[in-house]
């Protein structure tokens, strides 16, 4: 399918799949070439293909260059449908939504941290809850936790999590508007009554990083990022509760699909008209599954905060631990762009995909606005992450909207098949990483190797013009869900 | 991606049913022996077959993680068609995650809808892990 693949003329990265069939636009890829040829045997281009078909999809369906195979949508998805005459598609937002990173920085240095780091790492294990059925310290009651899911962020700021500042530094500001618990089930309520302050399983994780390399220096100054610094990344989301939403309203959109006559080549992608009844309490239910997600990672931040403060003998204020940013990359927004030279509201489904907005929007924080978005790219346990900026271009080609990490390589099946665990532990160890992890088989599905590398992925990803590079990271020490 | 998907097959519907939950609580404990220690009921529905399917595993994840109750044997199921919606009624038995010496392995997240199928003497289910 690769070879249907064109270069859009006088772009480099930009891939089209034009329209035939019944695909309502383009296919757009985002990558390099040895990018493309990877994805040959996947499904991958052949669901962006199936999102072309998608009720009120505007300008293409976009895949980023962390593309690799999903459930409906690819992961590196993105597609934005006219709001008005378009639909809404859980598929396209994911089970776990907002699943998102957030990252810290701080004033300690690489070598101030490296003889604690045995003592850092073992701290936070032992804070913070991982792994299959850990519940956290913090139990609600439904009308307690309504509350988070109409408050996001800021109800976890006002129980003692965090602190103000970090708001103004969230997406959103960490809340985002129209949640309505009332749209969420008693399942849902039940999954989410003890899932706060718990970072879960699978690919989620706390890292403990040093910027090995500042790209551009004006933008790292502006971010509070130097070379050498240690930071902290925070990457989980909304839990059991998320699923359960997304199961819920896949059931909706089965019916829905039937009631409004909607024709679509994969079950996953089940929708509706993002302003049928339908459409609006699965956006509703949703708000409020990305508040709570907000809320497990103002938690978790606060967590690491406590630990690196009993590690240091410091508190986490004096230890600098400001938010830099965080960033969901799995969500449906209400945004508002340019479509054929008009300025438009639009729904941006973004699967396994990061917000990028660029210099001078009003929605990045007016300590960055003159910068650009901070853009989160969490890499593997074993190589690097970046921070990049968003662009004017991903404005314009991508919805504001870039890559969201290195995107697999290898399926956990394959990952535990192919590697050892002490093999794994030994060669981290040997490259500076300490690693603790919940499960063995857990570390062994996210290790390095299973993942593509990120360089290749974020040069493509600024080759393509929707980020640029403002530093890069290398990974200390893991604690693994 | 997640990629864990179960094949089953079975005489009837209701027997596929219980082997692909069965392959579910084999994945996600590698096998161990869950003794039984306690019963309970589970009762879905869903617009077909498919829907049914993955409402019955996804109730059992959501009894997992809300209830820490672990699925050892599938004691009885039934299937019935009634005003458009099929309707599912199983007994279960198995352990609460206490009674257990061993973790789960696997972190089973949700039975999907991606490249389902559903048919009397078989189902494929991808799991989301």
């Amino acid at each position: 399918m690769s070879k249907e693949l064109k270069l859009v003329p006088g772009q480099k990265c930009h891939w089209i799949m034009p329209k035939k069939g019944d695909m309502k636009v383009d296919g757009i890829v985002f990558a390099t070439e040895e990018i493309i040829a990877d994805l040959e045997g996947t499904k991958a281009l052949w669901q962006v293909k199936n999102v072309a078909h998608l009720p009120g999809i505007l300008k293409a369906s976009l895949a980023m260059p962390d593309i690799h195979e999903g459930y409906g949508f690819p992961i590196g998805g993105v597609a934005a449908t006219d709001l008005e005459t378009g639909v809404i598609s859980p598929g396209g937002i994911g089970y776990d939504i907002n699943c998102g990173v957030r990252l810290m920085i701080s004033n300690l240095t690489k070598s101030d941290v490296d003889k604690h780091m045995d003592s850092l790492v073992e701290t936070l294990f032992r804070k913070i809850p991982s792994g299959l059925g850990k519940t956290g310290a913090i139990k609600l009651s439904k009308s307690e936790l309504s509350k988070v899911l109409t408050q996001g962020a800021t109800w976890a700021v006002n129980k003692g999590y965090g602190w103000l500042e970090d708001l103004e530094h969230c997406e959103e500001q960490g809340c985002m508007a129209g949640a309505s618990p009332k749209n969420v089930s008693d399942k849902a309520f039940s999954r989410g009554s003890a899932g706060l302050g718990t970072l879960g399983s699978g690919n989620h994780f706390i890292e403990v990083s040093y910027v090995e390399q500042v790209f551009d220096e004006e933008a790292a100054e502006v971010y509070g990022l130097f070379e050498n610094q240690v930071v902290f990344w925070v990457h989980t989301g909304s839990r059991g509760f998320g699923h359960q939403v997304c199961t819920d309203y896949l059931q909706v959109m089965r019916r829905a699909v039937s009631k409004y006559g909607i024709t679509l080549p994969d079950r996953q992608l089940d929708c509706a008209p993002t302003m049928s009844d339908e459409g609006k309490e699965y956006f509703s239910a949703m708000a409020a599954a990305a508040n709570y997600a907000w809320a497990n990672r103002q938690i978790l931040a606060h967590y690491v905060r406590e630990a690196a403060a009993e590690t240091f003998g410091k508190s986490a204020q004096e230890l600098g631990m400001h938010l830099l940013y965080d960033v969901a990359h799995n969500i449906g927004k209400i945004e508002e762009h340019q479509v054929n030279g008009k300025k438009q509201k639009v729904l941006v489904h973004r699967k396994g995909a990061t917000r990028a907005f660029g210099p001078n929007h009003p929605e990045v924080p007016v300590k960055y606005r003159e910068i650009g978005q901070p853009v989160l790219i969490p890499g593997d346990m074993g190589r690097a992450s970046y921070i990049l900026k968003g662009t004017e271009d991903a404005m314009r080609f991508s919805f504001g909207s870039a890559c969201h990490g290195a995107g697999r390589a290898l399926s956990r099946t394959q990952a535990k098949k192919e590697i050892s665990v002490d093999e794994l532990r030994d060669d981290l160890r040997r490259s500076g990483v300490i690693v603790r992890s919940a499960t063995v088989k857990g570390l062994v599905e996210e290790a390095p190797e299973a993942y593509k590398d990120v360089d290749v992925v974020v040069e493509a990803t600024c080759c393509a013009g929707l980020a640029e590079k403002v530093a890069r990271v290398r990974p200390m020490g893991v604690i693994k869900g | 991606m997640a990629d864990v998907v179960i094949q089953a097959h079975g005489e009837c519907l209701e027997d596929v049913f219980a082997q692909m939950s069965e392959g579910m609580w084999f994945l996600m404990f590698e096998g161990a022996k869950i003794p039984n220690v306690c019963k309970w009921a589970i009762e879905v529905q869903g617009m077909d077959p498919e829907e049914l399917l993955v409402n019955f595993l996804n109730e059992q994840i959501g009894f997992l993680e809300v209830e820490g109750l672990v699925v050892s044997q599938i004691e009885q199921i039934e299937i019935k068609k009634a005003n458009g919606e099929f309707c599912l009624k199983s007994d279960v038995s198995g352990c609460h995650l206490s009674d257990l010496d061993v973790s789960p392995v696997i972190h089973v997240k949700a039975a999907t809808f991606h490249e389902l199928e559903v048919n009397p003497n078989y189902a494929r289910v991808t799991f989301d892990v």
